[in-house]
């Protein structure tokens, strides 16, 4: 039922995983190679955590100033 | 054990476009699965294929941001969820958002007491309240995270629309291909786990 602040939400369950996604939405071999290139192309992906936040404070300095 | 997954009962209008990818971002980031009645096309008896989806989720997020314009769907779903969150004891969880909170003790006075996680149409906040929903998850994103996620989200949909030969998020390939693709881009960046003990 919807939740109120005294009752959190337990979740033990494993996450999902991308053969997951595939097998729920039933996409292709070929859509699933698509968007794989998609998102190996895509610059930042792979940024680490430590290049994201000093990102994310430049941007709020940015903002600020 | 299969992997859980989240009903969005949100509405599907082109300025709500923004709030619906952050959903769909946050909640992947849980590792849960984003499920939408969008995913159901051309069928007959449209409302038993949604309570058919509704009840193979865990949880459902409602967002009544539009309950101020003659919209039934989202207050019709969330109805449904409710109920089958009474009915199933502890088996399904819903959480109401709003962009704001304006009226929402009018309009839906039934629901007074329950907590609506406010988020006044900012994906900063939305991310925050999904943290607020999901506290007890294992996985623990922050919200730095799900917004670099949705970052390189936002990067890569050019690509997933045009190849839909769409326009719009809400669109069922759109939609199924955004899934993926933030799921792979939070296998990319490592989520925390709470620990707990024993």
């Amino acid at each position: 039922m919807a939740r109120r602040k005294s009752q959190p939400v337990v979740l033990t369950g494993r996450p999902a995983t991308l053969e997951d996604i595939q097998r729920v939405f039933k996409l292709s071999n070929k859509t699933v190679a698509r968007l794989t290139a998609l998102v190996e192309s895509t610059p930042g992906v792979r940024d680490s955590s430590e290049a994201v936040i000093r990102r994310h404070k430049q941007k709020a300095l940015t903002a600020g100033s | 054990m299969s992997p859980r997954s989240v009903f969005l009962n949100v509405p599907y209008d082109k300025p709500f476009q923004p709030i619906f990818l952050a959903y769909v971002v946050g909640v992947i980031g849980y590792g849960l699965i984003p499920r939408a009645s969008l995913e159901i096309q051309g069928s007959t008896h449209r409302i038993n294929h949604i309570v058919e989806l509704l009840h193979s989720c865990e949880f459902s997020i409602h967002d009544m941001s539009r309950i101020d314009v003659p919209r039934f769907n989202m207050p019709f779903e969330l109805g449904l969820a409710y109920h089958h969150s009474l009915s199933l004891a502890d088996k399904h969880s819903c959480f109401i958002f709003a962009g704001d909170y304006k009226g929402f003790e009018d309009r839906l006075s039934d629901l007074k007491g329950i907590d609506i996680q406010v988020h006044d149409n900012d994906i900063a906040k939305v991310f925050s309240r999904l943290c607020a929903a999901f506290v007890a998850q294992d996985l623990v994103p922050t919200v730095i995270d799900m917004k670099a996620v949705y970052e390189l989200l936002t990067d890569s949909l050019p690509g997933v629309l045009e190849n839909a030969g769409s326009d719009s998020l809400f669109h069922p390939m759109v939609f199924s291909e955004l899934v993926f693709t933030a799921r792979a881009f939070w296998n990319s960046r490592p989520v925390k786990t709470r620990s707990r003990q024993a």
